[in-house]
């Protein structure tokens, strides 16, 4: 019987794998009910007031009532103030018939508060303010406008889509003459029970294929609308494989948030990914904002944007003003509150920074996770694991991690090793980590049902797996066939969870091994769409409907709970697919399931800027794509586009050909090595940002608008990226192309731009607008901003974890005015000693031929590592000589002349000390 | 046809100096002669070097250098030509200066092979060429920890500081005749806390714990 399921499986997946992704194992709008009913509203509207007499106003917030003139049900809202030009809008009903799901562990704690002043309080309008931002509640038809400094940049349920479907009784008797109801419905006037029914057919129980969803609460759907009225554009809401600026949803169906294991997915695509954060950001050159959608049910989010064709461009031209409505977001879930957030800006930098505020952001992850990982699924055994990390360095090439997917295990029983492909793990990872390289290992959600398995075994005696509605363990299908899925909502099972990690109970790792949490959508192979069905109970008496998308969240808090209690003093690294609002704490993620293509390559650059820009900075994709394989240009392309996305990991299923850099032809192995070793050169770059992102919430990679937000030409562009604000990368991402076409950004209106340096050759770009550059097979086109300086380590080794002490090199790159500055953070990228101080945090400044250094903070830390040389563009002369004063000693260094740039050769002096370098011109 | 013969006498020898041939044979040799002449009298006319040659005064000149370079960084090696591996202790013992010096083994710099021991003394003007030729720097800048030969690294043979750069192992498994392959590792794998050297000489300055596993 399971063989015969297992080729059942197989043949399935031949199949699916011969056309990609079925759409049809996945639900469109139509054939959801609570998106079919809310997305209704759009044509009819809704008609929420304020109560008047209701309002309370408190030193951070106002509440109120609200009354759905339709059935008079009401419902209490509550808008709170901020800190840090934010706004938090909740809406729930009064008296619910039981408590509906309000989202826990997304926020990284409670928001700090704002203070508000209410200036004008009439029953038709309210005025409040806090510092800049202005929120203006109007009470019939109940809508709020958010300004910032007097600028309308958020409008709440302008629209009058607003739609809160409250928890009812279950009529007693079905409705048999639906179309009679509805014929009397639309007729006379109606009593408000009537009113009050929802005549979809969905709305008490539903089918998908052959899955029946019971749905004993009925419909609990919530939806509002966010227009974003000094916006252009919309971007946001990841995860889904599309471009960067969200398209308008009109005619298909909206954006879906709702984590699915899609099996080889398509792009340019609307459908719903592993991953869901729920927030949008509205972007015009004036004002950037952003909402906050908190709501872990399935959602489907509508976009309404100005699709600019030929006739409204024109239009637009001969009138002179846009006659087009503002783009607009409605939200639509299944579940839950409304709670959301609305963040201000008012430049892109700042929304992200608010957003990170809220949910938090990764904190800094050791050094190693931001160098280059070598998966595949799978290596086959011990002797597997030693040879690749052998021939990497036989090859010379770096690399810092070997991973290991599911078939180390013992049949698929996490926290067991196969013990014929894999005796001795501990040897094999000792062999590792003497070579200063890692291992990570799988653990999935899925339980094995094996009564021999003591996780099993544990799970059922107390309790632990999600249940059925009728109160059973709920068992589903998947890796190790038939399989149950802890509550990781319940803490006691977190607990139980993070407690096995430890290396007395999971012995046969130690300390250094981190960890990979794959499936936890969570992936059930015979549910619904592909995961758990809805009806099942979590703790808390919360249906999965509730929950869907917070599971793979839970999950994450377990692993990451587990890691820190297994070593306190070294940060945990976990990697993950599923993931919510808030779960960028916790782990990294990456694309998923990609497919060995040029359009997949495209798209690792558009999803992880999206990602970036939710919160999401530490994203990549599967290098050489996972399915399928690649042939040695695009395998070759995409190490070059890896290395310049902050999660650096190659990745292969199953049934692909080997594909580590040597079963290449030659050329290929140097271009990737050289690549390989270009990523390696910027990780204290790469470090310095991820600091930076844990101290300020400012992404490390970002689209060109947050730098560039007047330049109109950027918003569209996502086939290039900034790492912070230093480098531009433009990866090549097309087929036997010789020259590629680069957008430099224009600062201003007046077509004024930075200046750009080539980071191998200094050359020059001054121009603003698209320029075509010539590339080679070796090229990786990026450039370093004139006025930035960051810090290199041109030192090659075989891993990461050996550059610790290695020197230094500090490119500058000098604007305009000849001046630059540029940080650089270092610490013992391993533990949290940085928490207490132990680090090393400097600020370059270079002005008027002088180099000088300021330390952000004691440099505590003790570091071997000295700057090794100077590199300066820019200049307008050859400089006769430099000298470095240290302690008021001065000595004379040579400068010579390297490309278009001059390197001052061996300053020589340790990380922690101060001093002043000039140039000579004599 | 009736033969008809002719008398001996009537015969006519071409003489020597007009068979064209001959002459042409001599002409080349004569060309040759006068070429290696040449060769010869313009050899005298080569330049005489800066300063008379002193085998004696080169080789102090070359041993200062070695122990002020040994007194910094400790790179220079004794060279034991490879199979002895109690050669350690003896190193730590002519680097301690405390050994006899009457069995004063051949010193190479650390990281260097023999074959390259020429090369790794200071030319006439005191300076250092990088192996491949592409550039000359002064001598006190080989081993200073910063890489100036680009190229190929060869200034740098004992740090890790060029990224192409090689490191000779100390041991050098060899075959009698001399027959076997440079036992190296890159420049980066010089200390780097990973033994890499069967002997353990690639970590120097690092305290990694490193096996002996050459035999």
């Amino acid at each position: 019987m399971g063989y015969a399921l297992c080729i059942l499986a197989v043949a399935c997946a031949l199949a699916a794998y011969a056309s990609g992704v079925d759409p049809s194992n996945f639900k469109t709008c139509e054939q959801s009910s609570f998106c079919r009913r809310s997305r209704k509203v759009q044509s009819t509207g809704s008609k929420y007031a304020l109560i008047p007499g209701t309002l309370n106003s408190y030193m951070d917030s106002l509440t109120g009532d609200l009354i759905n003139k339709e059935n008079h049900h009401l419902f209490s809202f509550k808008l709170e103030a901020l800190a840090g030009s934010t706004f938090r809008l909740q809406i729930d009903e009064k008296q619910p018939l039981r408590p509906r799901y309000k989202v826990e562990h997304a926020l990284k704690g409670q928001p700090e508060a704002g203070h508000i002043h209410v200036h004008k309080e009439t029953d038709g309008e309210i005025i409040i303010t806090s510092k800049h931002t202005k929120a203006v509640i109007h009470g019939d038809p109940f809508h709020i406008d958010f300004y910032e400094n007097d600028v309308l940049v958020v409008s709440v349920n302008s629209k009058n889509w607003l739609y809160f479907e409250h928890l009812r009784q279950k009529p007693k008797e079905p409705t048999e003459h639906r179309d009679g109801d509805q014929e009397d419905q639309d007729g006379a006037v109606e009593t408000p029970k009537l009113s009050d029914s929802i005549d979809d057919p969905g709305a008490w129980e539903e089918n998908f294929k052959s899955h029946h969803d019971s749905k004993p609460y009925g419909p609990e759907a919530v939806a509002l609308d966010f227009s974003f009225p000094a916006a252009e554009v919309l971007f946001g809401i990841p995860e889904h494989a599309d471009s960067f600026v969200l398209k308008s949803t009109s005619g298909t169906d909206p954006y879906r948030l709702y984590n699915l294991d899609v099996f080889e997915y398509v792009v340019d695509s609307k459908m719903a990914l592993y991953g869901s954060v729920p927030v949008i950001y509205g972007h015009g050159a004036q004002r950037t904002a952003g909402v906050y959608w908190q709501n872990a049910a399935e959602t489907w989010v509508d976009i309404q944007t100005s699709e600019t064709n030929v006739v409204s461009s024109l239009v637009n031209f001969v009138s002179g003003s846009r006659k087009t409505p503002p783009p607009g977001a409605h939200f639509i879930s299944e579940s839950g509150i409304v709670d959301a957030f609305i963040l201000l800006g008012p430049k892109p930098l700042d929304v992200f920074k608010q957003y990170a505020a809220l949910t938090g952001t990764h904190e800094l992850p050791q050094l190693f996770s931001l160098a280059y990982h070598q998966s595949r699924w799978n290596y086959n055994d011990e002797r597997d694991v030693t040879a690749v990390s052998a021939k990497f360095d036989e090859f010379n090439i770096p690399m810092d991690t070997m991973w290991l997917d599911i078939e180390y295990t013992d049949g698929k029983r996490y926290f067991t090793w196969d013990k014929f492909k894999f005796p001795q793990p501990l040897t094999m990872i000792k062999n590792l980590t003497e070579l200063g390289r890692h291992l990570v290992v799988i653990i999935d959600p899925h339980i094995k049902r094996d009564n021999g398995y003591f996780f099993h075994q544990d799970c059922t005696e107390k309790g632990y797996y999600v249940k059925t509605r009728e109160g059973n363990d709920y068992e589903g299908w998947c890796w190790p066939g038939s399989a149950s899925y802890p509550d990781f909502f319940n803490p006691d099972v977190r607990q139980y969870y993070a407690s096995q990690f430890d290396t007395s109970r999971f012995q046969t790792v130690t300390a250094d091994v981190m960890l990979w949490n794959d499936m936890n959508e969570p992936s059930v192979f015979n549910g619904p769409e592909i995961t758990a069905p809805k009806d099942l109970i979590h703790y808390g008496n919360w249906e999965h409907r509730d929950v869907h998308n917070l599971y793979g969240h839970m999950h994450l808090m377990g692993t990451f709970a587990g890691l820190q209690q297994r070593d306190p003093n070294q940060r945990p690294f976990i990697l993950t697919r599923a993931h919510f609002a808030g779960s960028q704490r916790y782990a990294a993620i990456w694309t998923g399931d990609n497919l060995a293509d040029w359009t997949h390559l495209q798209h690792s650059i558009k999803m992880c800027l999206t990602e970036a820009v939710a919160g999401f900075s530490f994203c990549g994709a599967d290098v050489g794509g996972f399915f399928g394989n690649p042939d040695s240009e695009l395998l070759e392309r995409w190490y070059q586009t890896g290395a310049f996305l902050p999660f650096f990991r190659a990745h292969a299923h199953i049934d692909t050909k080997r594909r580590e850099p040597w079963l290449y032809p030659e050329r290929t192995r140097l271009v990737i090595q050289n690549a390989i070793r270009k990523r390696y050169s910027y990780l204290s770059l790469w470090y310095t940002a991820f600091f930076e992102l844990e101290q300020t919430g400012a992404p490390v990679i970002r689209p060109l608008l947050t730098h560039y937000p007047f330049d109109k030409e950027t918003f569209g562009i996502d086939n290039q990226l900034l790492v912070q604000d230093r480098l531009l990368v433009k990866p090549v991402m097309q087929q036997g192309v010789s020259k590629v076409d680069v957008y430099f950004p224009a600062i201003d209106d007046k077509k004024n731009g930075d200046l750009w340096y080539d980071v191998e050759t200094y050359e020059r770009q001054d121009r603003v607008g698209y320029v075509t550059v010539p590339v080679t097979e070796y090229k990786i086109p990026v450039w370093q901003r004139g006025g930035s300086i960051l810090a290199k380590k041109e030192r090659q080794r075989r891993a990461s974890t050996l550059m610790l002490h290695d020197p230094y090199t500090l490119i500058i790159c000098l604007d305009r005015e000849r001046k630059a500055v540029g940080t650089l953070y270092l610490d013992d990228e391993k533990s949290y000693a940085y928490r207490e101080g132990q680090y090393i945090y400097v600020s370059y400044e270079f002005a008027d031929n002088q180099l000088t250094n300021n330390f952000i903070g004691k440099p505590k830390y003790k570091s071997d590592a000295w700057i090794e040389r100077i590199v300066i563009a820019g200049l307008e002369r050859v400089p006769s000589g430099a000298k470095i004063t240290v302690n008021g000693v001065q000595q004379a260094l040579e400068v010579t002349r390297q490309g278009g740039a001059v390197v001052v050769r061996k300053p020589a002096v340790k990380m922690d000390i101060d001093f002043v370098l000039t140039l000579n011109y004599e | 046809m009736r033969k008809t013969w002719v008398k001996r006498e009537n015969i006519y020898y071409k003489p020597f100096y007009r068979q064209k041939s001959k002459m042409f044979l001599l002409l080349i040799f004569l060309v040759g002669i006068s070429f290696i002449a040449y060769q010869a009298f313009s050899l005298n006319q080569l330049p005489a070097v800066p300063t008379p040659w002193n085998l004696q005064q080169l080789r102090r000149k070359h041993k200062e250098m070695m122990q002020s370079l040994g007194s910094k960084q400790r790179d220079v090696d004794p060279f034991d030509g490879g199979g002895a591996t109690e050669a350690r202790a003896a190193a730590a013992a002519v680097l301690d200066g405390s050994s006899a010096p009457d069995v004063e083994p051949i010193k190479i710099i650390r990281g260097t092979r023999l074959f390259d021991y020429d090369a790794y003394k200071p030319n006439f003007e005191g300076k250092f060429k990088c192996l491949d030729g592409s550039k000359e720097i002064a001598f006190n800048r080989l081993n200073d920890d910063y890489c100036d030969c680009e190229g190929d690294g060869s200034d740098e043979p004992s740090t890790n500081a060029c990224a192409n750069g090689r490191f000779y192992c100390r041991y050098q498994k060899r075959h009698i005749t001399g027959r076997g392959r440079d036992k190296y590792v890159a420049s980066s794998r010089v200390n780097d806390h990973v033994c890499d050297c069967c002997d353990g000489s690639d970590e120097w300055t690092t305290h990694a714990k490193c096996r002996n596993d050459c035999a």
